[in-house]
């Protein structure tokens, strides 16, 4: 079996169909388990007695199984307790869940992060907590973990992979689109994982240059 | 009653035919990946020019192309014979093994410079270095971390089903095209992997903490970003 160019050449214009779609999911996802992760970190940070044990349980549950569990439990059993939602919802809501946990644990690691001096400093103040939250912890919190964040962004951008299994048109469906007509399985999912290592070439690029971007006005500050 | 029985079975069917296939993927999975593990991780401190660059790509592809794919290329385009379980264990391998490599890179290079340094002063060659003196201290940070990447593993096993290879999530898949329920079946799956993955968390937990305690830190792990920025201020 050998790389065959001329399916690349005959079908890259499905390919491309699949990679933007790819994108389109990936980009709307990074934003809704960012902001969903958030809302999380935030509120479980706040140590509201019931609500941040709920919160413990979802991020814990939501860590430690598949997200293509989770997937189906969404596309193929929420339909049956009377919640019915498009394959594209579906997915977005499942990668964001999933996600959102992981995201949630790294941002309260930044929010733990914080020298203790600083929310003590807020309090001297007299904010409010959420004031502390929003003007002295999170804008020192968040700075800390955007490496991490980015990072994440690319487990997003493989996470999207899965929506083939429910029938979202995205780059690996494409693939195996492709494939079921040509029978190139090599050629054909070669080319859907190099196009899927460039993403990851740009994420992680994008990853380095902010945590150097970073690091630099750190210095800058400190020399100050 | 009957309800009740209808559940214990399910639950039995998915444990029995679903967590047992699971699981019986796992072993070699692992035992191939720990072995690609430590010999890239020794094959990368020893920064050879060329075999270091080749296998940092290797790594780098591994991170970037999704397991599916990975699937996917070890199903349709090796010659496994169409044996689900073959690709599965092939690209379960090939994408831990390159996670596995990075920590035990990691470990060894956790292994104080004085310590290798000694060891060469002794005389040792590097065969003795690695099993008489790095091997033995590197393993603290190298099975913590390795026991987590395990959880990330037993998570991929569920890619292994679109596949074919027949394991809970399959199992679960097939139940609910027989028996209409859904909400049952996809909640004892979750549950089962959350059972095993989380047994698995707490024996990392553990394993981090008896390793701190012996290196004789008690400092927290913080994010590497965050403790650059608090030495910075």
């Amino acid at each position: 079996m050998t790389f065959e160019w001329y399916v690349v050449a005959r079908y890259y214009p499905l390919l491309l169909k699949g990679l933007l779609l790819t994108i389109k999911f990936a980009s709307i996802s990074v934003v809704t388990a960012l902001l969903f992760g958030l809302l999380i970190a935030v509120l479980q940070s706040l140590r509201v007695p019931v609500l941040a044990r709920l919160l413990d349980w979802y991020v814990v549950f939501f860590r430690e199984t598949p997200l293509l569990v989770q997937l189906y439990f969404i596309y193929y059993a929420l339909p049956s307790l009377g919640i019915l939602l498009s394959a594209g919802l579906s997915g977005v809501l499942a990668i964001t869940l999933n996600e959102g946990a992981f995201i949630a644990e790294i941002i309260r690691g930044g929010i733990q992060g914080v020298d203790s001096g600083q929310p003590e400093a807020a309090r001297a103040l007299a904010m409010t907590r959420l004031q502390a939250m929003r003007l002295v912890i999170m804008p020192q919190a968040l700075r800390n973990v955007i490496p991490s964040l980015v990072g994440q962004s690319s487990y997003v951008l493989k996470d999207t992979s899965l929506l083939s299994v429910i029938a979202i048109p995205e780059l690996l469906s494409q693939a195996g689109y492709i494939n079921d007509k040509v029978l190139s399985p090599l050629t054909v999912f070669l080319a859907a994982a190099a196009l899927y290592v460039l993403l990851f070439f740009i994420l992680d690029t994008a990853g380095s240059v902010t945590e150097a971007r970073l690091s630099i006005g750190e210095q800058k500050r400190w020399k100050f | 009653m009957e309800v009740l029985a209808t559940q214990v079975s399910l639950l039995r069917v998915l444990f029995l035919r679903g967590l047992v296939p699971t699981l019986a993927l796992v072993p070699i999975a692992l035992a191939l990946a720990v072995g690609v593990g430590l010999l890239g991780g020794m094959l990368r401190v020893m920064r050879i020019p060329v075999v270091d660059r080749l296998i940092w790509f290797y790594i780098y592809l591994m991170r970037g192309i999704p397991m599916l794919v990975i699937l996917f290329l070890a199903y349709y385009a090796l010659p496994t014979g169409n044996d689900p379980r073959v690709a599965a264990t092939l690209a379960l391998v090939a994408c831990h093994g390159a996670y596995m490599i990075e920590i035990f890179r990691s470990g060894f290079e956790a292994v104080t410079k004085g310590q290798r340094e000694a060891a060469r002063a002794l005389g040792m060659n590097f065969w003795q270095r690695m099993t008489l003196v790095i091997l033995p201290q590197a393993v603290l940070v190298i099975v913590p971390a390795a026991v987590g990447q395990l959880i990330i593993l037993v998570k991929d096993t569920a890619l292994t089903s679109i596949i074919g290879y027949v394991e809970i999530t399959r199992m679960g898949r097939n139940l609910m095209q027989t028996i209409m329920m859904p909400v049952p079946i996809f909640l004892y799956i979750a549950i089962y992997y959350f059972a095993v993955c989380h047994l698995l968390k707490l024996i990392a937990n553990r394993l981090e903490h008896a390793t701190r305690v012996r290196l004789g830190s008690t400092e927290r792990a913080a994010p590497a970003t965050a403790r650059a920025a608090g030495g910075a201020r």
